[in-house]
This record gives C-alpha cells, sequence and structure tokens, in this order.
C-alpha cells in the first residue's frame, strides 16, 4: 500500500518539477511575473475567533495593543493591524507562551488595583501610560512586569509591522517582480547630496 | 551517489550527461519548489505572520538565518538526529535533509579561489599546499559559471579572478555610498559574483529581482543544484533518486573496493542494501566524513580510506564577525525598491594578499555589506526595540525615520587548519536509526582572533568614511563567529598527493579504495576567503570527468 501510493506520488511529482522547470526554448520575460501572482494570495483579514485568552485578557491586549502602536495621520493602531489575534493565536499553539501571557496581564490588573483599585482595562488613558511609561523606564517599582512587558512589546510591533498597515507605515515597495532593477536617479542623488561625498 | 548538494548535483549532471547510469541517495524528502518555496509570501498570508505554526519565533525554534520562510528542511537541529560538542568547544551545525541540500538556502555568492590560495604553505610556511593549481582548476571553473549562470564584472584583481560572467545588477543606493567610502580607503567595491542570473540560461528565466534567494527560487533564477542540476538530469531517464534514505555503511570487498552500501529507508525503517560500481559520496563536509568513520572493517579498522587517520581532521569555517552603521543621512529617506538580488549588489575582495608583514595576522577575508528596506517580518525591529525603551507615537516615528538607514558589514575571513578543531565519531551516542553520532571539536586560534579584530577595525573605518555611528554589539558578537554558523565547513576528507597525509587525491579519488569518491567540502585543503559552493562545484565536474574517462578505460 505505501509503495503504491510512493510510487504515485512520485509520478505525481515527476510530472509537477518537468512542467515548472524544464521549459526550455523560448523564455517569456513576463511569465515570472505570472508566477508571482500565482504564489502571492495576499489574503484578506478574516473575523477572529478567540482561542486562547479570555475576553478580558483579549480586550487587555487590545487596550496594549493601541496603547504600544496607536494610530496617526499615516495609519492605523497595532490594535487594527490584528495584534491581538495574533498574540491569541500564538498562546493557544504553544502552552508557555500562553501562560506568560497569562501570568504577564495578572500582573498588569493587580498592578492597577494596587495603585487605583482598578482593573488594566477601566483605568483610565493617563493612569494607563503611567504605568508603562515606568515599565519603559525600567523603574524598580515595577522590576516583576519587565520581562513580559519586553516580550509584549516585541510581539505587537512585530504584529504591526508584519501586517498591511505596517508594511505600508514604513513605505515598503519591494517583493514584487521586475523585468529590470532600477534605483531611481532622484533617490540616489537626495543620499549623495546629504552624504560626505557630496 | 550519496547526497544532492553542490558536489552532488555537479555529479549527477556531468555523468548522467556523459551517459552514465547514476543512483542518488538523498536522506530527505524531494524537492517540489512550487509547494516548498515560499519567496514571495508576505507574513501576513499567515496567521502567525511567519514566527510559525509553533510560534518557533519567540521560543528559539529557528535560530540564525532560519526562518519560517527559508527553504524547508533545513536544521541547526534534527529531532533524533543528534550531534555532540566536546567539552570546551564550540560548534553548531546546519543541516539540509532534502533534495538539493543547502545550495536551496545559501546567498548563492561564487568566488574563484586566487592563484595563491592553492599554495599556502608555500607562501607563509601554515596549513598545506593543495595537490592542484590554480590553471588546473580554471576550465572548471569556467564551465561551471557558464552552466549554473553567475552575474558580475571583469576587474582584474589577484584575489577575486574573473570567471565567465553575465551582466551583474546595477548598485543600490547604499552600495553606491561604500563603495564611495571603500575608495576614501584605498579598497575597491565591485559588483558581487552572485549565481543569479540576468539573462535566460537553459531554459530557466532570469532573475525577477524579489530579493529573496534564500527562500528558494520557484523560477530557478538562481542556482540550487536540485533545481539546476538534478531535475533537469532527470529527463535523461538515467538518474534514480532514493529520497528519504540515510546511508549508514559502505561495504567492502576483499581487494578493498566499494561493493555496497547499507542504508536505512526512513519511511519503513527498513536497512537495505545496494551495489554499485562506484561511489561519490558527497553528504556535506561532516556527514561525509561521519559515513566513512562509521565503515569499519578488518582492512580500515579507522574507518573507510582512513588508514592515514585524517578523515574528521582539519575541520574548518570561515572566520565572521560583523558591525552595523547608523547613517544618519539615510534616515527618512525616500523609498524605492531595494530588493534586487539577495544582499548587497557589491562587494570588497581582499586587499592586502601582499602586505602580511604589516597586517599582523596570515591570510585575509573579503567584506559583504548590507542595507536598503528589507521586506518587513517579525523579528525585524528587535535592535530597535533594545535601543529604544518607550511606547506610542513616538516609538512608532522612530521606527519608521530610522527603517532603511542602517549599512551591515560582515567579514568572511580565512581559517588556517589546526590540529584541536576535528570531528570524530561520538563514543555513546547514536541517532534514531542506530548510526553513530558525530562529536566536535573546535577551537580558533589567535591568527583567526586577530583578523577579527583587524575586520572590526576595517568596518569601524568604512562606518566612519561613510559619516555614520557604529552600533553598539550584542557583548561576545563583535569578537568572532560561533564556529559552524559561517556554514563553510570544509576540510574532513582533505585531499593531497601523499596518501599518509590526505584521504583523497586532486580528482577526488580515494588513495585507499580506488571506486570511492568524496565529492564535497570534505575535500578542501584550506578554507581561503571564498564562500566554497563554486569551487566545490569546479572540484566535482574535473573530479566526474576524471571518474568517467577511468570508467570508460575499464579503471573499475
Amino acid at each position: 500500500m505505501a509503495a503504491s501510493k510512493n510510487n504515485f506520488s512520485r509520478r505525481r511529482w515527476m510530472h509537477r518539477v518537468a512542467t515548472v522547470f524544464l521549459v526550455g526554448g523560448a523564455v517569456d520575460p513576463v511569465s515570472a511575473q505570472h508566477v508571482h501572482r500565482q504564489v502571492s494570495p495576499n489574503s484578506r483579514a478574516k473575523p477572529y475567533d478567540r482561542r486562547f485568552l479570555t475576553v478580558q485578557e483579549f480586550a487587555a491586549i487590545e487596550r496594549l495593543s493601541e496603547l504600544i502602536i496607536p494610530a496617526d495621520a499615516i495609519s492605523g493602531s497595532a490594535r487594527d493591524a490584528g495584534a491581538p489575534a495574533f498574540i491569541d493565536l500564538l498562546c493557544s499553539v504553544r502552552r508557555e507562551l500562553g501562560l506568560t501571557y497569562r501570568e504577564g496581564l495578572a500582573w498588569f490588573d493587580s498592578e492597577m488595583q494596587s495603585r487605583y483599585s482598578k482593573r488594566f482595562v477601566s483605568a483610565s488613558a493617563t493612569e494607563q501610560e503611567d504605568l508603562l511609561l515606568k515599565l519603559a523606564a525600567a523603574d524598580p517599582s515595577v522590576a516583576p512586569g519587565r520581562r513580559f512587558w519586553i516580550l509584549l512589546r516585541r510581539m505587537v510591533v512585530d504584529a504591526f509591522y508584519s501586517s498591511p498597515l505596517g508594511i505600508h507605515d514604513l513605505g515598503f515597495q519591494g517583493n514584487t517582480s521586475s523585468t529590470k532593477f532600477v534605483v531611481p536617479q532622484h533617490i540616489l542623488e537626495h543620499a549623495l547630496r546629504k552624504s560626505p561625498f557630496s | 551517489m550519496i547526497g544532492s548538494g553542490a558536489g552532488g548535483g555537479t555529479m549527477v549532471q556531468v555523468l548522467t550527461g556523459l551517459g552514465f547510469k547514476v543512483t542518488l541517495m538523498e536522506a530527505g524528502p524531494l524537492l517540489d519548489p512550487a509547494r516548498d518555496f515560499k519567496e514571495h509570501e508576505w507574513p501576513y498570508d499567515h496567521p502567525h505572520r511567519g514566527a510559525g505554526p509553533g510560534a518557533e519565533h519567540y521560543l528559539g525554534g529557528y535560530g540564525p538565518y532560519l526562518s519560517y520562510f527559508t527553504a524547508p528542511h533545513t536544521y541547526w537541529d534534527i529531532p533524533g538526529e543528534p550531534y555532540t560538542v566536546a567539552a570546551g568547544s564550540q560548534f553548531r551545525w546546519l543541516r539540509s535533509r532534502i533534495l538539493g541540500g543547502r545550495t536551496n538556502i545559501y546567498a548563492r555568492i561564487s568566488l574563484r579561489f586566487a592563484d595563491y590560495d592553492f599554495e599556502p604553505y608555500s607562501r607563509d610556511g601554515l596549513g598545506t599546499d593543495w595537490p592542484l593549481r590554480y590553471q588546473d582548476l580554471a576550465p572548471y571553473y569556467d564551465k561551471a559559471e557558464a552552466f549554473i549562470g553567475v552575474t558580475g564584472s571583469p576587474e582584474g584583481i589577484r584575489s577575486a579572478p574573473d570567471g565567465v560572467f553575465q551582466a551583474p545588477p546595477p548598485p543600490k543606493v547604499h552600495d553606491v555610498l561604500v563603495r564611495k567610502a571603500a575608495a576614501k580607503l584605498g579598497l575597491r567595491a565591485i559588483a558581487m559574483r552572485r549565481a543569479v542570473i540576468t539573462k535566460p540560461l537553459n531554459g530557466r528565466l532570469p532573475c525577477h529581482y524579489c530579493g529573496e534567494c534564500e527562500r528558494g527560487c520557484k523560477t530557478a533564477s538562481n542556482y540550487s543544484s536540485s533545481q539546476v542540476q538534478i531535475l533537469p538530469a532527470l529527463k535523461s531517464g538515467r538518474l534514480t533518486i532514493l529520497d528519504q534514505c540515510m546511508a549508514r555503511e559502505i561495504l567492502t570487498d576483499d581487494e578493498a573496493r566499494v561493493r555496497a552500501v547499507s542504508y536505512i529507508d526512513k519511511r519503513t525503517g527498513e536497512e537495505k542494501q545496494i551495489r554499485c560500481r562506484v561511489l561519490v559520496v558527497a553528504a556535506s563536509a561532516c556527514e561525509s566524513a561521519r559515513l566513512l568513520l562509521n565503515s569499519k572493517s578488518s582492512r580500515f579498522p579507522r574507518g573507510l580510506s582512513n588508514n592515514s587517520g585524517v578523515v574528521g581532521k582539519y575541520l574548518t569555517d570561515s572566520v565572521g564577525t560583523y558591525l552595523i552603521g547608523s547613517i544618519p543621512y539615510l534616515r527618512n529617506l525616500p523609498r524605492y525598491n531595494s530588493d534586487g538580488m539577495t544582499g548587497s549588489h557589491l562587494y570588497i575582495p581582499w586587499w592586502g594578499w601582499d602586505d602580511h608583514e604589516k597586517l599582523g595576522f596570515p591570510r585575509g577575508y573579503h567584506i559583504e555589506f548590507g542595507g536598503g528596506f528589507p521586506m518587513p517580518s517579525v523579528g525585524m525591529f528587535d535592535a530597535a526595540l533594545d535601543r529604544n525603551g518607550g511606547f506610542g507615537s513616538a516609538l512608532k516615528r522612530g521606527l519608521r525615520e530610522e527603517y532603511g538607514s542602517f549599512i551591515r558589514f560582515g567579514g568572511r575571513g580565512e581559517m588556517i587548519p589546526n590540529e584541536k578543531s576535528f570531528c570524530e565519531i561520538d563514543p555513546e551516542k547514536k541517532d534514531k536509526w542506530g548510526i553513530p553520532v558525530l562529536r566536535f571539536h573546535f577551537q580558533w586560534s589567535d591568527h583567526e582572533r586577530r583578523q577579527a579584530q583587524h575586520m572590526q577595525e576595517t568596518f569601524r573605518r568604512l562606518i566612519e568614511a561613510l559619516g555614520g555611528t557604529p552600533m553598539p554589539m550584542p557583548t561576545g558578537m563583535d569578537r568572532i563567529s560561533v564556529p559552524g554558523t559561517v556554514l563553510h565547513e570544509l576540510g574532513t576528507v582533505r585531499m593531497g598527493k601523499d596518501p599518509r597525509t590526505s584521504a583523497i587525491d586532486s580528482f577526488c579519488r580515494s588513495h585507499e579504495v580506488r571506486n570511492l569518491f568524496v565529492a564535497d567540502g570534505a575535500s578542501f585543503v584550506s578554507n581561503p576567503e571564498k564562500n566554497p559552493t563554486l569551487t566545490i562545484i569546479a572540484l566535482a565536474w574535473r573530479a566526474a570527468e576524471h571518474l568517467a574517462s577511468e570508467a570508460q578505460s575499464g579503471g573499475f
């Protein structure tokens, strides 16, 4: 059984590699672009069903996401870019990551409780930012939350810049296919003008 | 043939082309580029954004060079197939288990050795001379470059012999800046020699400049042995591939000739044998040494073709270190598509081959660099976040401004083979097939440490000439690379004229077992500052023609 299955998949493999590669003869320069389009689906964001975080935890991540990377005139926030779903998904596949988030978010709540007798999401923007400022400054009073903060901020930043919003924010123009590599002359001149070589 | 990387792929191509029947054994699966290569995928094509379906990126599962998007089946750690490192040594071993091996993922840098690289001992009394000279290999460099397709420009520099080149792509913005900075220091930055084509070649499409060569190339516009040599060889009808088969031991007869290979069919776990007239081992430098060392018999008590005791010895890797410069006037540079080919379009070849008295270290290095606007990905801003503790609008603005304003310099230098760097069979440990595994020993010497320090000084001067500032380096990283992590392991089954001090001859043929060849990086006598793949191909091509002519004259 196994052998015949292997033979079958090997035949299919031979057929596929033969059609993709052993083209021979004339080469159409636009077929590279064709291949490129075929394999770059640019999947659309789908509605997300929570997998690991509780409703409260997810809400806290939503708020933290927009505090870490907020919307501005150029682009939306990390929350808009799907950071909470990204984090929840990864928490759901690796238990140790999920527990890190569970404990870390509990620390945010207990810290807010002891300062203002509120959960993190119920605190005012100023109160929330105040706590984050202490974390950012590595203030000794928030030392127990610092490690989680570093991971959280890293993952929120990753989620934002790996999204269409973040990629647009940075102005990335690549991951495309062209028949020629061209450096725009005005950009080269711009760089040279400001360099020590002008 | 055992192994399907640059050495095995070249052997397959040349020998099937000359009418020989070849069976190729590969420890991993077949490659299906349409399914396996991810070069055009966006991070957001996946819910995990490239962090990996098991959050590998955040839990240390990928390691240097590798990501979710890299061509598949390449690992720092293979479950069930461990290796060990002796106390006091450091070594990391990147292994591929797939048709094409590491040629699917490498940066395609293709540099010829210089004439003097073949005679290192004659020049400075260190290491050992090769049993062949530049002029012996030059015709095979020509054939290799013409066949695989290499871009570059003729420059007439002794350390970087010119070859058969396709036209290179124009320099990127940071390439132009580095070329000017290098000129201030009296150094030359020239077009990188890279196995990526700009014109159609043997039915392969020219590069479409997506910049992701290490992910594999669906259009086969860069060289990989899988796409450029092995898949086309299937058309000949003379090639059979045994995929997912792991060689265990080479079996010999009473006349010290290879008669068969015993191997594990990984699909079933069954042990089988295959007979052969000639055997070529090209399983990667260390894996080839492991197979020979594991093939013991009364005639070869120290392992096959190892009566000299050199198998496993003289393991080297390139000397590596890097430094990143922050270039203030590149902040807020208007954006352009800087993908091009992977990495920079220029590099700085070694310049000091006549200056060793003042350099204070032997041999040399070349400089690779990188910059521009990379495809955003998870982890891209890790270093920025280490520097910038903040959050909110200021963080967002800062990351936007500094994106694309860094130039990274990396050195690739020559290590002198030494007695303390080698691999051997671990006396205890076996892999899940019961095959004894390798134990590594590795020490850099002061030659390498001084060279890495010189690299750091040169990078600093280049960054200053650029008008930039060197970025602080993580502790230890400013010194020298962890052995193995430049991925240029070479030298474990070295070639030579004297059977007492070498295992194979200049045609990669065993001194002791006349129907055995070792045609990968294991054969190297030294590890010049030239990325080795092109030389592996040229040596294998030469060995294949020799094998063919010997076979035709009844030599086996």
